[in-house]
């Protein structure tokens, strides 16, 4: 088994090594870019990390939050509030503002995590709650009520305020950002937790029966969320000089967030940056083509959207494990590996595990994607043919090496 | 031990791919103009072209790139030896997040000033890059946030403060022209930056004079299509004048409710309405409406009449303010420019607060206009009408009236 | 007498979202879709009622049987999108594609009309006053077709044959299909029945109404909030829900001010969640 461990580490490392890369070349073109390029780059890493925000809970438990909004909203507010009023620096509410964040999410988590009933509802809950938190932010008077609050930092150019000269310098923050949240997610993806997760997204049940605290990590996994979102927001209250319930809550920048999100894909975290970069480039392109006539340029995203939509609906990184799939050979049978999380393989006998524990994953053949309750069922009539099937199956146990 | 590289590589070679694309066709053209003279001085226009407030940009596009071709048809700049005016748009797309992105592009495409705007958040935006680049920006936007920083390159046509002045005194006129005693206002804000501001300026006024008691006050979030219950709180106190705090678009379902659902013994309507849109949709309905901006400013001006005409021709359809605004801005750059003999963004401010925009030198409106001290719009061209039996009159200013105000109801 | 006022209002106001949320219920209940689209039907319904009387001087009652040849065209090809593509990819696909949709939808109508407002100002039948307040005889039309349309929903839901399948398909597709109804067929159906609502829906709203291409997405959250109140696949529940929540926004924006207006129905609905969670799963 140590030969897996190996694989999956060393592919782990090409992931870091692949993000030190991006991190590089990112860095190089904002250096030589020219401002307005920048200033796009800027949108787009502003946009991802919403997006990496959504995609981290939509991949990893499959929930559809649309609150991830009031999260970089928090971010936003954190900073102007505590510079205009404490002279707290950016760099500083950087830390603070995803506590804060974390402390908004806590209640929506609470009521999104116990509701049932799919991805869809929750969709539903979330949006009615990003909804209630423009009317909340207006409420509260100091906070600047609809104008919102313009920051007083001074017009010159200091680091403790986070000003800069030139945009240059506010887009490699965001890509360190982004670059940060990517690192993390790919840790987590191979992590105790990940796992634990995906167990909690596939089979709901088995997950429970195995020992996982699914409530917890569910909530965790919110809360994580979350606090990603938050400094997206800090940062760029500091480039605009502003922040109001307009700017972070208004329509467009749902709708940004979750285009960018879902034209990524969920499976791998590079996809959302990706995907940003696409589509800030698609829509100036759009507003280049359609000659600025009010409505063609929506027409024309929408059209590409909805190409994209029906084309590759899994987005990038969907389609991109789909063409991966298809490229290797698909062999019948080939490397099946039956995976039973640790506490169900110590009550095992004779073999004979109870098959809602089971996760069935395969090397050649991408597992379709079913409903919880029909798991058992599928892997029922694996296991008929399996039985007959034994030399190619490899069992393999998550937490320790197979003796 | 297998170990495939490829989807490493490709990874990486991906990311590199994608942003040197974005890099490569992003940016501008290589080509500095470095001539000892120079032959063209451009002019931005950065505005919104599409989405919400799209269908403005045009007009006011047109209306700038006119006032270009008059210039350039008398000779162009003289004191850059004839340089012609060029202007050219950038689209912001409704958005506040594209208002640095096509500010940084304006600069890039060294635009020696910028016009347009009329999104609060996307032109304060725009002023932070401008600021940085030195190089004037003239907006339709009416946040009192720009004037309050202090920027020496920022002007304005009117502040929120202003606007609030005019409805101000307007609404004195018609406390005083229909002989209300004690006028009461029945109030209902717009809870956006414009409404929120408007409405707290006009009450800065009102708490400083008292002229007006506020008997109902109501605030609707800027997503509100029904406005029922706000039109029936509106008027629940019986007041003798209805104000409105809010976008064109409100006014228009206000003045419908007024006229059937919600009947009102209310004496006038303020509201931001324009009457070009209003009366078209509405027809009858928008009987005794009040409206504070207009399709022709009434002056008899040789300037008027030739931009009018030149516009119809150019682009098939009448003028409208933002056309005329931009056109005044067009030509007070132009003025700024011959003045300050040079086209750096600095000495173009300071000539911007020099110039004055008179009948001579090509005013449309009825009083001669100047940017002051804190780049305001001095005589800001504001005329009130009503619509009064399908027919839109000018009641206010006495100058130019042309029928007196006619009370709201009956 | 004010508060009768804001009631009679609300009322109004909550029927014209009821014959909304009717529609996406349906859809909901049965195809298990969340067709983000859905508002942007009713939008087109409403322009469809505005081209009808400004360039064919037709009253807009009188589109209602064309348009409906109309939307159950409009149905049928989404229905087509959802079921060949989107379905195969999960609830995501069904998703982008509605996102896809209501874009497109909303686009077209940017392009057509701006974003300038329009209303059908000469439709009119007449006014009749109630607590002394107007209401014309076009609003009270389409509150009773809500009603009637609902009614006719429920009925045919209820006891007909093709209303059970419907409601089996929407409890336990599997079940569904194993007692022979064709499951693919009956969430087709179900998806062209809502679009032709929300079309319908929107031409009788359009006489008493301001137009503008962002109406849709209004109308789409309204319905959202319905149906999770109301029930997901219960047409009682989603007038019944429509009509309470008219009645609180109407309230809210007579007494209180703006944050409540939009506040207090997500509080209310925020806190039905919290007490009944489970009612909400389907």
């Amino acid at each position: 088994m140590t030969k897996l461990w190996r694989t999956q580490r060393l592919t782990q490392l090409r992931g870091f090594l692949g993000l030190f890369a991006v991190l590089a070349c990112g860095w190089l073109i904002i250096s030589v870019a020219n401002p307005w390029t920048v200033s796009l780059l800027i949108l787009a890493l502003y946009y991802s990390i919403g997006g990496l925000s959504f995609n981290f809970l939509f991949g990893s438990l499959g929930m559809f939050s649309l609150a991830q909004p009031v999260f970089i909203a928090v971010g936003g507010y954190t900073s102007v509030y505590l510079y205009n009023t404490y002279g707290v620096s950016p760099w500083i509410s950087l830390l603070i503002a995803p506590v804060l964040a974390v402390l908004v999410a806590l209640p929506i988590a609470l009521v999104a995590t116990r509701i049932g009933g799919g991805a869809v509802i929750t969709a539903l809950v979330t949006l009615i709650v990003a909804e209630a938190a423009t009317p909340i932010l207006i409420a509260i008077t100091p906070l600047g009520s609809a104008v919102g609050l313009f920051s007083n930092s001074p017009a010159h150019i200091t680091f403790s305020a986070m000003q800069f000269a030139s945009g240059a310098d506010f887009a490699r923050i965001f890509l360190m950002l982004n670059v940060l949240i990517i690192g993390f997610w790919m840790w987590w993806k191979r992590s105790r937790f990940g796992m634990f997760a995906t167990a909690i997204k596939d089979a709901p049940e088995a997950a429970e029966s195995a020992g996982i605290a699914t409530a917890r990590l569910r909530l965790g996994v919110f809360l994580i969320s979350a606090a990603i979102a938050a400094p997206a927001g800090v940062v760029y209250a500091q480039y605009f000089l502003l922040t109001s319930p307009d700017l972070f809550l208004g329509s467009l920048a749902l709708f940004q967030i979750l285009v960018v999100a879902l034209v990524g894909g969920a499976t791998r975290p590079w996809g959302t940056l990706a995907a940003a970069i696409l589509i800030t480039y698609v829509t100036q392109e759009a507003s280049n083509l359609s000659n600025s006539n009010p409505g063609a340029t929506q027409l024309t995203f929408a059209a590409i959207f909805l190409v994209m939509a029906l084309v590759a609906p899994r987005g990038l990184t969907g389609t991109w494990d789909l063409i991966k799939q298809r490229r290797s050979p698909v062999q019948s049978g080939g490397l099946l590996s039956i995976r039973i999380p640790a506490s169900a393989s110590s009550r095992m006998s004779d073999g004979v595990v109870d098959a809602g524990e089971v996760q069935i994953q395969s090397d050649t053949v991408q597992p379709k994607q079913v409903p919880a309750d029909e798991t058992r069922t599928e892997v029922r009539s694996l296991s008929q043919t399996t039985s007959s099937y034994i030399a190619p199956i490899v069992i393999q146990d998550q937490q320790e090496d197979c003796k | 031990m297998k170990v495939n590289r490829r989807p490493f590589v490709l990874a990486v070679a991906g990311t590199l791919v994608l942003a040197l694309t974005v890099v490569g066709l992003t940016a501008p053209t290589v080509g500095a103009s470095t001539r000892a003279k120079v032959k063209t001085v451009k002019i931005c226009d950065v505005s919104d072209f599409s989405g919400v407030q799209g269908a403005g940009g045009p007009t006011e596009f047109n209306g700038g790139r006119i006032a270009a071709d008059i210039v350039n048809a008398s000779g162009g700049i003289k004191s850059l030896g004839g340089a012609k005016l060029v202007v050219q748009k950038f689209d912001t797309q409704s958005n506040p997040d594209m208002g640095p992105p096509e500010a940084n592009a304006a600069v890039a495409e060294k635009c020696t000033a910028i016009f347009g705007g009329t999104i609060s958040d996307t032109v304060i935006a725009e002023s932070s890059i401008t600021h940085r680049a030195g190089i004037p920006l003239i907006s339709l936007a009416t946040a009192d946030e720009l004037i309050k920083r202090g920027y020496s390159n920022v002007f304005l046509m009117n502040t929120t403060s202003g606007l609030a002045q005019n409805y101000y005194n307007m609404m004195k006129f018609v406390a005083s022209s229909l002989n209300i005693a004690h006028p009461t206002v029945g109030v209902s804000i717009n809870d956006s930056t414009f409404g929120v501001e408007f409405y707290a300026a006009w009450l800065a006024l009102n708490n400083a004079s008292h002229e007006f008691n506020v008997v109902s006050n109501v605030s609707y979030p800027p997503t509100t299509t029904d406005f029922s219950s706000i039109a029936l709180s509106m008027t629940s106190n019986k007041p003798n004048i209805l104000f409105n705090a809010g976008y064109p678009n409100d006014a228009v379902a206000l003045q419908r409710l007024f006229k059937t659902t919600i009947p009102t013994t209310a004496q006038a309507f303020l509201s931001t309405a324009v009457d070009s849109l209003t009366v078209s949709q509405l027809g009858p309905q928008a009987a005794g409406q009040i409206f504070g901006d207009k399709s022709a400013p009434p002056s008899n001006s040789v300037a008027l009449k030739k931009f009018n005409s030149l516009f119809q021709s150019k682009t098939g359809s009448a003028p409208s303010l933002s056309a005329w605004v931009s056109y005044s801005a067009v030509m007070t750059i132009a003025l700024a420019l011959q003045k300050a003999k040079s086209t750096k963004g600095a000495q173009i401010s300071k000539a911007l607060h020099q110039v004055t925009l008179t009948a001579a030198n090509g005013n449309v409106f009825p009083l001669s206009v100047h940017f002051a001290n804190n780049g305001v719009l001095t005589n800001q061209p504001w005329f009130w009408l009503q619509d009064q039996g399908g027919q839109v009159q000018y009641v206010y200013p006495t100058a130019i009236k042309q029928a007196p105000l006619q009370p709201y109801s009956g | 007498m004010y508060f009768g006022q804001l009631l009679v209002l609300g009322l109004l106001a909550g029927a014209v979202l009821s014959l909304v949320a009717v529609g996406f219920t349906l859809v909901l209940g049965v195809a298990k879709v969340a067709n983000f689209a859905h508002g942007a039907f009713v939008a087109v319904g409403m322009y469809i009622g505005y081209e009808a009387y400004v360039t064919w001087r037709l009253s807009p009652y009188l589109t209602l049987i064309p348009a409906l040849g109309f939307f159950v065209l409009a149905g049928l090809a989404t229905a087509e999108i959802f079921e060949r593509r989107a379905r195969k990819i999960g609830e995501v696909g069904e998703l982008l594609v509605g996102l896809a949709l209501l874009l497109l939808i909303n686009g077209l109508l940017e392009a057509l009309y701006t974003d300038n407002p329009r209303t059908l100002s000469g439709v009119s039948i007449g006014i009749v006053f109630v607590v002394g307040i107007g209401i014309p005889w076009t609003q009270l039309v389409a509150a009773i077709s809500t009603f009637a349309i609902a009614g006719a929903l429920y009925f045919t839901l209820r006891n007909s044959r093709w209303g059970r399948a419907l409601r089996a398909t929407a409890q336990d597709p599997m079940v569904a299909g194993l007692y022979g109804i064709r499951v693919p067929v009956a969430r087709r159906a179900a998806l062209v029945l809502s679009i032709v609502v929300a079309g319908l829906a929107g031409i009788l709203i359009a006489p008493f109404t301001v137009l503008t291409p962002e109406a849709g997405t209004t109308f789409l959250t309204s319905a959202f909030a319905v149906v999770v109140i109301g029930g997901v696949g219960s047409t009682a529940g989603a007038v019944t829900a429509g009509l309470v929540i008219g009645v609180i926004d109407s309230l809210t924006g007579g007494y209180l001010s703006s944050y409540w207006t939009t506040l207090a129905p997500l509080l209310i609905i925020l806190a039905y969640l919290m007490i009944r969670p489970k009612q909400v799963a389907f």
